[in-house]
């Protein structure tokens, strides 16, 4: 049962954690006081009115800090089970830490061939 | 007399004690749901006070070390009840929703922002509590994925950032949301291969395991050394540190809501209630980060010595207490970067860091 | 622990380590030189080759038997090598001084070893991971020319049907693993299936996944398209090469694998083989590009090599079936000279044209007129591909042809050589169409010279060609060993 150990707890922490800020707002909703006046609902822009949408494109130098992040956080993601696996007393390949270690060199090596080559084509400069 | 009333009060307990258990093993949901349901009351209770006390104790700190008083009036010399003051200001002010807003994104985002905190709350163990001899582990869950759950949780709050900034429509607010995205991009990396050299070298991701693998370094027969991975793991110390601060947003880090360029950045358009959620999430963030490092790399509740099972309570807080201290005097004494200068630092300084830290700690953990 | 353990143990995988090296050292070594990296990409495939001829007959299994070194995979392993070399021969010229000819060269190289790991996978997992490495590095390959609207647009297709098919064949693997419970072939193909509706959707959804791949008929639209807007040598390498991969998968999954379910399913293979060949022949007849013509000559071509399957799943005897697949191996290796070569050779027009600032459509039939009065080697060689293709003795394509046609007859299906004969007779009329363009034609265009680098691979490739075609003794007696796999 250490499933519903460890996991039903988490389930009523996401009940409450919807239920405090919707509480709140629907209790600020009905002992807030109202004022009549548009003008308050303008979004802020330091007094002036604000001219054009703000849903504005943005850089495109995003695009490739995406891309080169997605690879990362992925190979993050893969070295999770290999670092719980490393020193794992239950696992009886021999030599097993030795070949997780080695494996795991080159995975890092060939990333690093690419972290080099996005750096050196400049895909990690802001402005470009 | 006295004897004969506790005796009926121990029967009573014991009778008590006897009937939750046939309960709880005919319902097998009943003690998770229990558990949670009385975890999820206290934690958000001690979050919301601690997160008071943390707003106050950095509006003093902050003064103290600009040579200002800070709040002064309300309550006392030390200003105590300044913030009851504001939470009733808050309360009483009116509820602002811009016309341009996105009305689910504007109301959904300090949902997802406290969401985040408080379920990360949910995964961490704090200390045992020692109750008529039987030790209890101050924790709603004890997941063998603890760390890797709390990181993705903590993760999720750049959508509640994301939402307000495009949900409220202004200009300010956007740029901020872009600018809090691009540098969670750039440090979560590092984050995350900092917790996978930290789990390769103890072996596991369960919090407890890492944290008793803490206690000293006995192994290699220094009995009152602390095997703290700030000992063992001094780069990944650094790399953590830098890169949780920028995850959390403060000073240095906080381009998204710069106040001099941003004005408050992606949360400019909030006010009132809706502002004070996302105000608090912040705190618990700082909150739960400095428990989240002081668990990785200060050993968590354990000195290098043995102590009574109810002192790890107080042990664990003092630490994070002296963690949040430490991010109150980086935040008040360094400038603000400048948001190439954040990608810069990321990317190139703590990306091969970290990855530098990884082959240590995977070295030395072949032979611990 | 030790280097001789771990060369006696993990010696086998050294082509594809090597080929892996040198294109990491390409694409680090681009950045800063760029004439000497068609070299280097060459000189890696020839050790790469040297070290999987050496190795030929091996047999080996690797890493809890997710891959497996036999003569099958290394014979593959050959033909994508031949096939890459060509390319890269071809690519010194094309894409000389071009500013990322790092990233060509390392796609290149990267594409060819997903490819000999497919030809080497005995496990669903690693076959997949494999394909989608050999796939992805394509799709980049086809849009290269990135300045050619033609060529985005191939990349585009070629890369939204691929990842199509990559899902598609994603979930069929997944039905079979949730069937059997194991992603091993060799499990895969000691069990025993029960006709059912999941392994129904299984194979339906496995045969259109790899059928995208190797262009067969309802899988097929991206081919023409794909292989007329990349540039040349990569459709060379596509038709040659990639394509290859489709089958050595198929052959691997349907063959070997799924072996208990083969035999319910030789009407489908029929269907399919036959619609292929036809569809490809007569679509073939109406081309005007160049390029577009062979690429549905490839789809018929496909449907040939296709009969293999059909042939195989009807009959049990073990000879016929040695005959069907040592015949489709030896058609692959003869298809991958005669289609690589005869892309090139269109290749090479095309590149005089660009380099004698003729603006014209770069593979129009046109373009041929009188070309063996201005380029009479690259003429001569397509003449030969060309018949080659068609099937006319002394050719590598007459042996391929002769010998599956055969396998069909004795497996019993008379009735599918006639109808795979009737194509071939159809698919001479749009080869000799262009041969009479050639040498009857007055020359349109004045050409300067040919081009070394290419008529070098073309050489080579028309040397394959012909080869195969006088003296295929002992390259039949090869095919035939390593298709004894399949009994």
């Amino acid at each position: 049962m250490a499933l519903m150990d460890n996991y039903l707890p988490l389930l009523v922490f996401f009940a409450f954690g919807i239920l405090v800020p919707v509480g709140t707002i629907i209790f600020i909703r009905l002992i807030a006081p109202r004022g009549e006046y548009p003008r308050k609902h303008i979004p802020y822009e330091c007094g002036w009115l604000p001219i054009g949408t703000a849903k504005i494109r943005f850089n495109v130098e995003y695009y490739t800090y995406a891309i080169v992040f997605l690879i990362f956080d992925v190979e993050a993601l893969f070295l999770y089970p290999w670092a719980v696996s490393y020193k794992n007393p239950l696992i009886t390949v021999p030599n097993f830490t030795l070949i997780a270690c080695i494996e795991m060199f080159l995975f890092i090596v060939i990333l690093l061939i690419g972290y080099v080559y996005a750096w050196k084509k400049g895909a990690l400069e802001w402005i470009r | 007399m006295i004897g004969m009333v506790v005796e009926e009060v121990g029967t009573v307990i014991d009778l008590l004690h006897t009937y939750l258990i046939h309960i709880f093993s005919q319902y097998p949901f009943l003690k998770p749901l229990l558990i949670g349901f009385v975890g999820a009351c206290v934690i958000t209770g001690i979050l919301f006070v601690a997160g008071m006390f943390v707003v106050w104790l950095e509006r003093k700190f902050s003064a103290d070390m600009q040579t200002r008083f800070g709040p002064n009036r309300v309550g006392g010399r030390y200003g105590q009840l300044q913030l009851l003051a504001d939470a009733i200001k808050l309360f009483t002010k009116e509820d602002l929703v811009p016309e341009t807003a996105d009305i689910w994104l504007f109301t959904g985002a300090p949902i997802i922002a406290i969401l985040s905190a408080l379920m990360m709350a949910a995964g961490m163990p704090f200390g045992y509590v020692e109750v008529f001899g039987k030790q209890y582990l101050m924790a709603i869950t004890n997941m063998d994925i603890g760390v890797l759950y709390v990181e993705a949780m903590a993760a999720i709050s750049v959508f509640g950032i994301f939402m307000a900034g495009w949900g409220s429509a202004s200009k300010y607010a956007v740029i901020g949301a872009f600018r809090s995205i691009a540098k969670m991009i750039g440090y979560e990396v590092p984050l995350a291969i900092t917790v996978v050299s930290a789990a390769v070298m103890v072996g596991s991701l369960n919090f407890v395991d890492i944290v008793n693998f803490q206690t000293s370094l006995s192994f290699l027969g220094l009995e009152h050394v602390p095997a703290w991975l700030l000992i063992l793991q001094p780069l990944g110390f650094f790399v953590f540190g830098v890169s949780l601060l920028a995850d959390m947003g403060s000073k240095p880090f906080d381009q998204p809501e710069a106040e001099e360029e941003l004005v408050a950045g992606w949360g400019v358009d909030y006010s009132g209630m809706r502002w004070a959620l996302i105000y608090f999430s912040e705190y618990f963030h700082l909150i739960l980060g400095a428990c989240l490092f002081v668990l990785l790399f200060l050993g968590g509740w354990t000195l290098p010595f043995d102590m009574p099972a109810n002192l790890t309570l107080p042990v664990f807080f003092g630490k994070v207490l002296l963690v949040i201290l430490a991010v109150l005097v980086v935040r008040w004494s360094l400038p603000r970067y400048r948001i190439d200068q954040v990608q810069r630092l990321g990317w190139k300084i703590l990306l091969p860091l970290s990855l530098v830290n990884l082959a240590w700690a995977s070295a030395i953990g072949v032979m611990l | 622990m030790n280097i001789e353990w771990i060369l006696s143990n993990y010696g086998v995988l050294l082509p594809e380590a090597v080929l892996t090296l040198f294109a990491f050292a390409i694409i680090l070594i681009g950045l800063k030189y760029r004439s000497i990296l068609g070299y280097l990409a060459f000189v890696g495939g020839v050790v790469s080759l040297g070290l999987v001829i050496m190795n030929f007959s091996v047999n080996a299994t690797l890493l809890y038997n997710s891959l497996v070194f036999d003569p099958l995979s290394q014979f593959f392993k050959v033909v994508f090598l031949l096939v890459t070399l060509l390319t890269i021969i071809a690519s010194l010229r094309y894409y000389h001084g071009n500013a990322h000819q790092g990233e060509y060269y390392f796609l290149l190289l990267i594409a060819t070893v997903g490819m000999m790991f497919v030809a080497s996978a005995n496990d669903l997992v690693s076959l997949f991971v494999a394909f989608e490495l050999g796939s992805i590095a394509t799709y980049v390959l086809a849009a290269f020319d990135k300045e050619n609207p033609r060529s985005i647009e191939a990349g585009f297709k070629y890369f939204m049907i691929g990842a199509l098919s990559s899902a598609i064949l994603l979930l069929g693997m997944s039905l079979i693993y949730g069937i059997t419970g194991t992603t091993n072939f060799t499990a895969l193909s000691q069990m025993s299936f029960e006709m059912s509706g999941y392994t129904l959707a299984a194979l339906v959804l496995i045969i259109a996944g790899l059928g995208f791949k190797m262009a067969l008929v309802p899988f097929h639209m991206w081919a023409p398209d794909t292989y007329q807007g990349a540039p040349t040598v990569v459709s060379a390498m596509l038709a040659a090469g990639s394509k290859k991969m489709g089958f050595v998968a198929a052959f691997k999954l349907i063959v070997l694998a799924l072996i208990a379910l083969r035999t319910e399913w030789y009407m489908v293979f029929a269907v399919i083989a036959v619609i292929t060949m036809t569809y490809g022949n007569l679509v073939a007849l109406t081309q005007r590009s160049l390029k577009r013509m062979l690429a549905y000559s490839s789809i018929a071509q496909a449907g040939y090599i296709a009969m293999a399957l059909v042939v195989v799943s009807y009959t049990h005897v073990d000879s016929v079936v040695n005959l069907a697949m040592g015949g489709a191996l030896f058609y692959i290796l003869s298809h991958a000279f005669m289609k690589g070569g005869a892309f090139l050779a269109v290749g090479t027009v095309g590149y005089m044209l660009l380099r004698d600032k003729i603006k014209v459509d770069e593979d129009d039939i046109d373009n041929f007129s009188g070309l063996s009065k201005t380029a009479p080697i690259t003429a001569f060689s397509l003449t030969v591909f060309l018949f080659a293709l068609a099937g006319i003795p002394l050719t590598a394509g007459f042996v391929s042809k002769l010998l599956i046609f055969s396998a069909a007859i004795y497996g019993g299906l008379a009735w599918l050589a006639v109808i795979a004969i009737l194509n071939s007779a159809l698919s001479l009329f749009y080869y000799a169409r262009v041969v009479k363009v050639m040498y009857w034609d007055k020359p349109k265009f004045d050409l300067k010279g040919e081009p070394t680098a290419y008529v070098v691979a073309v050489l080579l490739a028309l040397l394959g060609t012909v080869l195969l075609g006088v003296y295929p003794g002992p390259f039949v007696d090869v095919a035939m060993k390593v298709a004894e796999v399949f009994l």
